[in-house]
């Protein structure tokens, strides 16, 4: 019996040794599948986020069809859910399971932390020059590190700003001064904004008790009124730059801006202007609009056709969208959506060449974004397309909605009823638009990550309420910045402070 | 040579046991205890690059935001405080409805009622949360609507963190009352029935045959689940925590439990040391207050200690 | 039982079933909810809340579901197999850990008995776990993946079946069938497993429901839609709504919200997510009230 009792625990023993020597071996195994060198394309596994039930393979076969002839590379898409999409690739890294291309959004920096990229800056000037070129330094700092190159940022529209959709007809028949609203330059212009829409705003509620103001949605940091203007959060809102001082970090949740922005949001719960359950509510803003029960609600974007065109298209209603201020481009705007090569890819090269592909064919880009000419899309007049015939968007196989997502989103075509992306003015407008001072900085967590984690109970306590107007301002902030103290948030600033001052001396 | 043949005879008499125990163990050793060797990950900071082996040591780094502010005395409070009430509610509440499910004189019947109470059972939490907000919301919900055609003031249930303790107690019972109680009946079902009828032929009245039949043998049973509970302590249901409130931050003083604290103190970081260190810290306390329950039963009732 | 009842007994009944009727009304009203909500059209539920007794009845919810009616099948296929399969594995494996644990005689008891409690206690976490299946075992992306991790066996179920074991089976009887001649394995099969049929039937239950429910082991280890359980396309809808709803820095998040269902929506899914449970289990409870029942005839 003893004898029993020894074998168990000796088939546990190896049991445990097999782990360990099975995670090891699996590193270097894989290895071996596929090199370019003889003939047979390399093998890459390409993970991104996917919110819909989609049968990746015959993407994956049209895909390869273009791939394997000219690069000689064949691509795995694996599509997992968004909201385990970062655990799931860290469990795939730390097995030793293949996965090479990896998309970001909206983590570069943790992923960036976590030692989860590979710099790329060889590989970019040997295999993907155009893309590099395409990109630009300019933003490619903001995926950049000690001077090497981690992702490849989404080229695209950088000049989202939060604005205002109000339904047309109420603007109409209450003749609203929307016209009056200006894309603010300063925090001044900004409140001047914020007068008109509390004017607008009583005025439809004394028209129409019945409809409110949503939130975008369920989430408080997307009801954008209180980002304050021209601030540069720098990733994590904790330690920001101020409009007008580009060398001190601050506590943003201390500073005058905040607490105006919050009063504002108060005084619009007192006035009834807000929806009763927005910190609640499971549904989406629009759905709020559709049904009558919204005169609008916040939500950001860069060109007025296209928000009112796509509001209209969901909801049926006939919208104005405001912008609020002028464009700035930050850091955390370049990179929120980027694609970087994992440590552990066994075919950086071939990853290379793939996501060269991405940034800069477009029969590559409208297969990821709309699937398979003929079967998900067709051609149709002036150069959009549509659904062929027999096909919706109850029943369509594809249709993932991602156009904004993978690589160059300017070589996406244009859908039917969308408005079409004036490519060289949008890149104009890229190029034109105001930067942050701290363009290009990326900054490390590890070293607070205790504060960091003790901080993200502080904020998802207290913020929601005061974003949505349900907490006041005068008696909530400061007990909010007690607790913030307590769980750190000085170090945290102070960190960030440390890495900013480097990297000011060695960027300027 | 006495005594060799005693041992042989007794392996001989304890070999069909150790066949039958392998399947099980099997399992139990490749998924419960292979993975047990990745505790060490609790002690490091995963660096990718180096891979989970190489990856530096950093001593107790990944506990310290456990205990790092006010939030931990909230949160260890509120699970212990939670954990304690299901504990006895689930407990008296599961006998309850066990011994009057195995009461019933038609088949037909208990299985009516069986089934009913154990369907939310069956439901997600994500589900339960959209029906607790049909039922609170405030401009939407049935419990305002109610209260409002009554001639009550509307009240603000996501806004109200005193309310919750009573919500999160009367959901997580709803949801969890049939599980508990088919436990306690399975048992209740297998006692030798002669045993009531001799008390019956004594005239014992029905409670008399509760109090003194069905409850003493439904001791160990009792004893069993709550040892249980007892080594998951420090744990809570993430969805009930997390879920049914709606991550309404105004409700964190009577809402926050360990489990929450550390998905949203987790959620920006992707820090799987600092995940595995939370488990670790709740394993631990579960495992030492099990050890205590256990002693202290091994010396008043040794048949019913667990090990 | 006699079929004489005092006056006690009579009270006795009615008080459970008031109590029961209670119990049952409490458990079913928020379902109703929960279908009513599902068949509100969108317009009303958004302006006049939720209600027992919607003004309109709409179906458009289901009409949205019955677009995906082919993925919606194949899960139930692969959630009717993994159950199916699952249970009946597990209700081999458990009993027969259970049983020697409690048996007085069995010297090492004690041991196996700590060892199968402590893995109620420690858990590695998700990582290990899931290096182990997929480097070892290479279960990622196969219909195993949905059976192995976790669900098959767990120490609760072996520590409930062995305690009903110590409790409900009377030493006399196995030594009576010693007497007889029977070996242990006879003796299991032949004279406990009948015995056992109560908690044999509990405990199928749990597992049985346990892998219905199950969501996780599909998130971790499948990424094919045509190995999603039922629920585990379900859940990924809903997870997903409300990652993207409550996460602030996905520039496009109300691009994409755009496109998600409704509150409505999400209700039916879940209602075709329980639904077959509902009328399934009713079949399935015949075999549990009869195990029941045998399990009392002896005494």
């Amino acid at each position: 019996m003893k004898l029993k009792r020894v074998t168990a625990f000796c088939m546990a023993a190896v049991l445990a040794g097999s782990l360990l020597t099975g995670c090891s071996s699996g590193n270097g195994s894989e290895a071996s599948q596929g090199n370019g060198e003889d003939g047979n394309p390399e093998e890459i596994v390409f993970a991104f986020q996917l919110g819909k039930t989609v049968d990746l393979e015959p993407i994956e076969e049209a895909l390869n069809e273009i791939l394997i002839p000219k690069i000689n590379v064949k691509v795995n898409l694996e599509g997992y859910s968004w909201s385990n999409y970062d655990t799931q690739i860290s469990l795939m890294q730390s097995g030793g399971e293949q996965i090479d291309v990896i998309s970001m959004c909206p983590n570069f920096s943790t992923y960036l932390t976590n030692n989860q990229l590979m710099a790329m800056d060889e590989l970019l000037d040997e295999y993907a020059p155009e893309t590099k070129e395409l990109i630009g330094d300019e933003f490619l700092k903001s995926t950049s590190k000690a001077g090497s190159i981690y992702a490849l940022p989404v080229y695209g529209v950088k000049t989202d700003v939060n604005g205002v959709h109000i339904r047309k007809d109420l603007v109409d028949e209450l003749n609203l001064p929307v016209d009056q609203i200006k894309e603010a330059e300063t925090f001044e212009e900004y409140l001047e904004n914020m007068d008109l829409l509390t004017q607008m705003f009583q005025t439809i509620h004394e028209a129409h008790p019945e409809l409110v103001l949503v939130p975008s949605s369920q989430n408080p940091s997307s009801f954008r009124v209180t980002e304050i203007p021209f601030t540069d959060t720098l990733g994590d809102d904790l330690g920001v730059l101020m409009d007008g001082d580009d060398q001190n970090i601050v506590n943003m949740y201390e500073s005058e801006e905040f607490k105006t922005l919050t009063e504002y949001m108060y005084q619009w719960n007192q006035d009834g202007f807000i929806l009763e359950d927005a910190m609640t509510t499971q549904e989406a803003a629009d759905t709020y609009l559709k049904n009558g029960r919204a005169f609008g609600y916040f939500e950001t974007g860069s060109d007025e056709a296209t928000m009112e065109a796509k509001v209209q298209r969901t909801t049926g209603y006939e919208v104005v969208w405001k912008k609020l201020t002028k464009p700035f481009v930050t850091t955390n705007l370049v990179n929120n959506s980027a694609f970087g090569i994992s440590t552990t890819s066994q075919h950086p090269e071939a990853a290379m060449k793939f996501l060269n592909e991405m940034y800069t064919n477009a029969d590559v880009v409208n297969i990821l974004d709309f699937g398979i000419e003929g079967v998900n899309w067709e051609e149709k007049n002036d150069g959009c397309i549509g659904y062929p015939d027999g096909v919706s968007a109850d029943n369509s196989t594809y249709d993932i909605g991602m156009t904004w997502y993978f690589g160059n989103t300017f070589l996406a075509k244009t859908w039917e009823g969308d408005v079409p992306v004036n490519v060289d003015e949008a890149i104009a407008n890229n190029n034109s638009a105001r930067t942050s001072p701290a363009l290009g900085f990326t900054y490390d967590s590890t070293a607070v990550s205790t504060e960091i984690a003790a901080i993200g109970n502080v904020t998802s306590q207290y913020l929601p309420g005061l974003l949505c107007g349900f907490l006041n301002p005068d008696e909530t902030i400061p007990e909010f910045l007690d607790a913030l103290d307590s769980a750190g948030i000085g170090e945290v600033i102070a960190e960030k402070q440390t890495q900013y001052d480097s990297w000011l001396a060695e960027n300027k | 040579m006495n005594q060799r043949i005693k041992t042989k005879k007794r392996l001989q008499k304890q070999w069909p046991f150790y066949i039958m125990i392998i399947p099980g163990m099997i399992y139990l050793l490749i998924n419960n205890y292979g993975p047990m060797a990745g505790i060490f990950i609790a002690f490091k900071k995963i660096d990718y690059g180096l891979g989970i082996f190489k990856s530096p040591w950093v001593g107790l780094e990944n506990f310290e935001y456990l205990f790092k502010t006010d939030a931990a005395f909230t949160m260890t409070r509120n699970t212990i405080l939670y954990n304690v009430a299901f504990i006895v509610l689930g407990t008296v509440l599961g006998i309850a409805v066990g011994i009057m499910l195995s009461e019933l004189r038609s088949k037909a019947k208990t299985k009516f009622f069986q089934t009913v109470i154990l369907l939310p059972y069956l439901l997600s939490w994500v589900i339960c949360a959209y029906i607790g907000y049909a039922f609170l919301s405030k401009e939407s919900g049935l419990l305002n609507s109610l209260l409002t055609n009554l001639g009550f003031q509307a009240v603000d249930w996501y806004n109200d963190p005193g309310k919750w303790p009573v919500i999160l107690i009367v959901v997580n019972i709803w949801k969890g009352i049939g599980y508990t109680s088919i436990i306690y009946m399975s048992t209740i079902i297998g006692i030798d029935k002669s045993l009531y009828e001799a008390a019956r032929v004594d005239g014992a009245t029905k409670w008399q045959e509760i109090r003194l039949i069905t409850l003493p043998l439904l001791k160990s049973t009792i004893i069993m689940l709550t040892i249980m509970n007892i080594g998951r302590i420090f744990y809570s249901d993430f969805g009930l925590f997390y879920q049914i409130p709606l991550n309404s931050g105004t409700l964190y003083p009577t809402t926050q439990t360990i489990d929450t604290y550390v998905y949203r103190a987790l959620m920006q970081q992707n820090q799987i040391g600092m995940s595995s260190a939370a488990g670790v810290y709740q394993s631990l306390v579960g495992f030492i207050l099990v050890l205590a329950a256990n002693m202290i039963v091994r010396k008043l009732s040794p048949d019913d200690a667990m090990f | 039982m006699s079929g004489v009842y005092g006056r006690g007994e009579k009270i006795f009944q009615v008080i459970i079933h008031i109590f029961l009727g209670i119990f049952a009304v409490c458990a079913i009203l928020p379902l109703i909810i929960l279908v009513t909500g599902s068949i509100t059209s969108e317009q009303e539920l958004i302006q006049d809340g939720y209600t027992f007794f919607p003004k309109s009845i709409d179906f458009s919810a289901y009409k949205y579901l019955f677009q995906q009616a082919g993925q919606i099948l194949n899960s139930y296929g692969i959630t009717l197999f993994i159950t199916i399969f699952g249970t009946v594995l597990s209700l081999v494996i458990t009993p027969l850990l259970a049983y020697p644990l409690s048996r007085k005689d069995f010297r090492a008891r004690n041991i196996f008995s700590f060892l199968v409690f402590f893995t109620m206690l420690f858990n590695g976490g998700i990582v290990p776990s899931y290096i182990m299946w997929t480097q070892i075992f290479h279960l990622k992306n196969t219909i195993w993946s949905l059976i192995f991790p976790n669900l098959l066996m767990n120490g609760f179920n072996v520590v409930l079946m062995k305690n009903y074991f110590a409790q409900n089976i009377p030493t006399e009887l196995i030594e009576a069938a010693k007497v007889d001649g029977e070996n242990e394995f006879g003796i299991f099969f032949r004279i406990v497993l009948p015995l056992a049929l109560p908690v044999m039937a509990t405990i199928g239950l749990f597992v049985g429901i346990g892998y219905w429910n199950d969501w996780t082991n599909g998130l971790y280890y499948v990424s094919e839609p045509e190995l999603y359980s039922l629920q585990n396309f379900l859940n990924r809808m809903m997870q997903d709504i409300q990652f993207l709803m409550s996460n602030s820095q996905i520039q496009s998040g109300g691009q994409m919200a755009a496109a998600f269902p409704s509150t409505g929506i999400r209700m039916a899914i879940s209602v075709v997510g329980i639904l077959p449970i509902v009328v399934l289990y009713p079949f399935f409870q015949k075999y549990f009230v009869k195990g029941i029942t045998v399990g009392a005839v002896k005494g």
